[in-house]
């Protein structure tokens, strides 16, 4: 608003000042046309000078007197001719005098108008006398009288024309005096007016160069504010992994129990209750998972690991565990793949598997009845990287645009009535079109209110050779959300004699403690408990054991610098199986077990069939499979 | 030798050309009043020292008449008289300057050439009327002054001998 009022108020100054220095110029330019005219006039007068005619006609005059003078003092007969002669030219003087234009200027003087009449009177005189020779003497003597008396007179006129003249060039000089005055002050004026024009210019340029700084430190001010917005979110961000960990801790310790608790002899109604209640723990930890990985989308600390997959395989595993999910809602589920076998590509399998869940749980839970159906296409199968399209499409109750247009966005629902309905955290979507991104490749949608929806997921994933047969990866990782989340499968029946193998368990959480505890007693195990490292340090060298079951994140010391206390030790010790056991599924918390000098590492909470395993791994023979 | 001959020749010849192209041949005594007198280089004298002309012999060459304004007169006056040019080829005059002379005394150098560039006339008429010593006469060097800016200068205006009486050849 001010600025554009100073902007006027410059433009306004800039005009004036356009016109003052114009009409500065304008003025110059006059003044300089008078003085040519003056000039030129004065010329004119030069050219034929009033002084000249003055004097020349005196010339004649003292020539006719001379002439008049000496035909009277000459006794001999009077030159009629010669004395025509000078009174001709007298006369042709005395013309000039009355009719030549410079002669305006003296014909205002008082000595013009009082010799001027007696001229006259003498021509007349005159032009009787010599008009009819011959000429008389007696004639000849009042005209000599009459010239004599003259001459005081006509010298008069002849100095007061030299006086016009002199004043006539006075008045013309104190004209251009006055005028080069005027063109002086004008010029002094004009470079006043410069020189304030630049110092407002200047002044101008300093506000603009202020304006353009306080501009900048706005800019590096709101900058600075985007930072800490930013590592405000990014705290977070951090504060939401951290809660999701320390979540997982107590969780773990529930769902152990709830799966020891369902093979108790139970009457049919406890058990349903059980069951329930491992839904809903189910429910919880995919909920948890969901948090945790936005958190590490954000934080950027999410990445892939990309490993040879057989879409075939993968694909089959993902229809084996849907199909009873439809089936239990009464839909049909199909999925549909090209006649000829699919090419191997280089994948996070897991992830892969998390976007499909995803979207194959949304359809399922948004269909009430019909079909949800799996397509899969190869775009480019011979190209470095193989373009996959997979479009998962239902008869569900589908959307309007303004609800696809926020489907992505964070926390959105389908909506109030529906998040009662189907619930959910609102980030799987944005989780699935992140790594689907991260996959060289997005996820969109097409959908109408009531006719169903259609996610098409392209990626861009490179070909590589059939992976082998054997699954090589630690099966601790490999297990999608959605599995993790069945408590079924630690409810597996647990096998039995496992010969006596010594089990050090730390970790500092009583329920964890005991669920472990109760877990390794189930497969034969001996377990002894301790709840932090330094104790664990210390316990390992008085008795003797076959693994330790270390937990991180515990008072007094932590499990990794207990792990590495102990790969220090010396002879055996140094080699005993350490299994480290946390709720950190980040990435590189299995790289610092790793690097701590653990030989394996569990995620909670713990899986009975991959505990299984890691005993049956290090029980030296102590366990039969 | 030869070539003194041949030189007398060539001046015959010019002299013969001039005979044809102008009737009045050899210049005659003046029989009027002489108003004009040519002295210096001229080759065709009517009395032992220059070519004398009276107003007759004047009006008997082509006359020109034009108007002009001057800067003696407040309103433009026709002029009427014989070319410069034509008057100084009667009395077969050569050289580089006129030393012109008024009845006043009045004196003024004309370079010859001027007669040949502009159309100098020896003014004998003004509007019409013979012009009398009293006024500018009787003979007045008028240079075609509206024709060209040039002329209207002090230079000319001073070249413009009135009551014109003489007119050495250098």
């Amino acid at each position: 608003m001010s600025g554009r009022t100073n902007n006027q108020r410059y433009l306004l100054w800039l005009a004036l000042g356009t016109a003052a220095m114009a009409l500065a110029m304008a003025s110059l330019l006059v003044f300089e046309l008078a003085q040519r005219r003056a000039l030129e006039q004065s010329d004119s007068i030069r050219s034929d000078s009033l002084t000249a005619l003055a004097f020349q006609f005196e010339r004649e005059f003292l020539r006719v007197r001379q002439t008049v003078g000496e035909a009277l003092a000459n006794k001999d007969a009077i030159d009629q001719d010669a004395l025509s002669l000078r009174y001709d030219i007298f006369l042709s003087r005395l013309g000039l005098l009355k009719d030549s234009p410079s002669v305006s200027l003296l014909t205002a003087r008082e000595e013009y108008r009082r010799v001027m009449p007696r001229l006259e009177a003498l021509v007349v005189q005159m032009d009787k006398t010599l008009g009819s020779p011959p000429i008389k003497r007696d004639a000849l003597i009042p005209v000599q009288e009459e010239l004599n008396g003259l001459g005081a007179d006509v010298q008069a006129m002849t100095l007061a024309a030299n006086s016009e003249v002199a004043r006539l060039l006075e008045r013309q000089s104190d004209t251009m005096q006055k005028q080069n005055n005027l063109i002086v002050w004008l010029t002094v004026a004009q470079l006043a007016l410069l020189i304030v024009a630049s110092g407002a210019l200047f002044v101008r340029q300093k506000r603009v160069e202020a304006e353009r700084l306080a501009l900048e430190q706005l800019t590096d001010e709101l900058r600075e504010a985007r930072f800490r917005a930013e590592a405000a979110n990014r705290g977070k961000s951090q504060f939401l992994a951290n809660m999701s960990h320390e979540l997982r801790t107590p969780f773990n310790g529930l769902m152990g129990m709830l799966g020891l608790l369902q093979s108790t002899p139970v009457t049919p109604q406890q058990a349903d209750y059980i069951g329930t209640a491992q839904a809903s723990a189910g429910h919880l930890l995919s909920l948890l998972n969901d948090v945790l990985d936005v958190s590490a989308l954000e934080t950027g600390k999410l990445t892939l690991k990309p490993a040879p997959v057989s879409l075939n395989r993968l694909l089959g595993n993902v229809q084996a565990l849907m199909q009873p999910l439809a089936r239990e809602k009464g839909l049909d589920f199909e999925l549909e793949l090209p006649p000829e076998r699919l090419p191997a590509v280089l994948a996070d399998e897991t992830r892969l598997k998390q976007i499909l869940f995803n979207l194959l749980n949304n359809a399922i839970k948004f269909t009430e009845k019909g079909q949800v159906l799996l397509h899969v296409a190869v775009l480019t199968p011979k190209e470095p990287l193989v373009a996959l399209v997979f479009t998962i499409q239902d008869t569900g109750i589908g959307m309007d645009a303004k609800a696809m247009e926020r489907l992505f966005q964070r926390f959105y629902q389908v909506d109030d009535s529906a998040t009662r309905k189907f619930g959910g955290t609102g980030l799987g979507l944005e989780i699935s079109q992140s790594l689907a991104r991260m996959m060289q490749g997005d996820i969109t949608v097409t959908s109408a209110p009531g006719a169903g929806s259609t996610f098409t997921v392209t990626l861009n994933l490179p070909a590589c050779e059939e992976p082998v047969a054997v699954q090589t990866t630690a099966p601790a990782v490999e297990v999608a959300p959605t599995e993790v989340a069945m408590p079924a499968s630690t409810v597996e029946s647990f096998a039995s004699g496992v010969p006596a193998m010594r089990v050090l368990v730390v970790e500092d959480h009583p329920i964890n403690q005991k669920l472990v505890g109760l877990l390794l007693t189930r497969m034969g195990c001996e377990s002894t408990f301790c709840e932090n490292g330094q104790l664990a340090v210390d316990l390992v060298q008085q008795e003797s054991f076959d693994m330790v079951l270390m937990d991180v994140n515990m008072p007094v010391m932590d499990g990794l610098t207990a792990t590495r206390l102990i790969r220090g030790m010396s002879g055996a010790l140094s080699r005993l199986p350490i299994v480290v056991l946390t709720a950190d599924v980040m990435n590189e918390a299995r790289d610092q077990a790793m690097a701590a000098g653990a030989d394996d590492f569990l995620s909670k909470p713990v899986n009975v069939a991959q505990l299984r395993s890691i005993v049956s791994r290090y029980s030296n023979g102590k366990v039969s499979d | 030798m030869i070539s003194k001959i041949m030189r007398v020749m060539v001046t015959c010849g010019a002299v013969a050309f001039l005979a044809t192209s102008m009737p009045a041949a050899a210049l005659e005594p003046a029989k009027g009043k002489v108003i004009l007198t040519i002295s210096g280089n001229v080759a065709e004298k009517n009395t032992p020292t220059a070519a004398a002309f009276d107003l007759a012999m004047l009006e008997k060459l082509p006359q020109q008449t034009f108007t002009t304004m001057t800067p003696w007169d407040k309103q433009p006056i026709k002029f009427k008289g014989p070319l410069l040019r034509d008057v100084l080829a009667a009395a077969k005059a050569t050289g580089t300057t006129i030393k012109a002379a008024a009845l006043n005394d009045y004196q003024t150098s004309i370079p010859l050439e001027d007669a040949q560039k502009f159309d100098v006339i020896l003014a004998h008429k003004m509007n019409d009327q013979d012009i009398p010593v009293k006024t500018k006469g009787p003979l007045f060097v008028v240079y075609p002054y509206d024709t060209k800016a040039e002329l209207r200068s002090t230079t000319y205006y001073e070249r413009s001998a009135w009551q014109l009486k003489s007119m050495a050849i250098e």
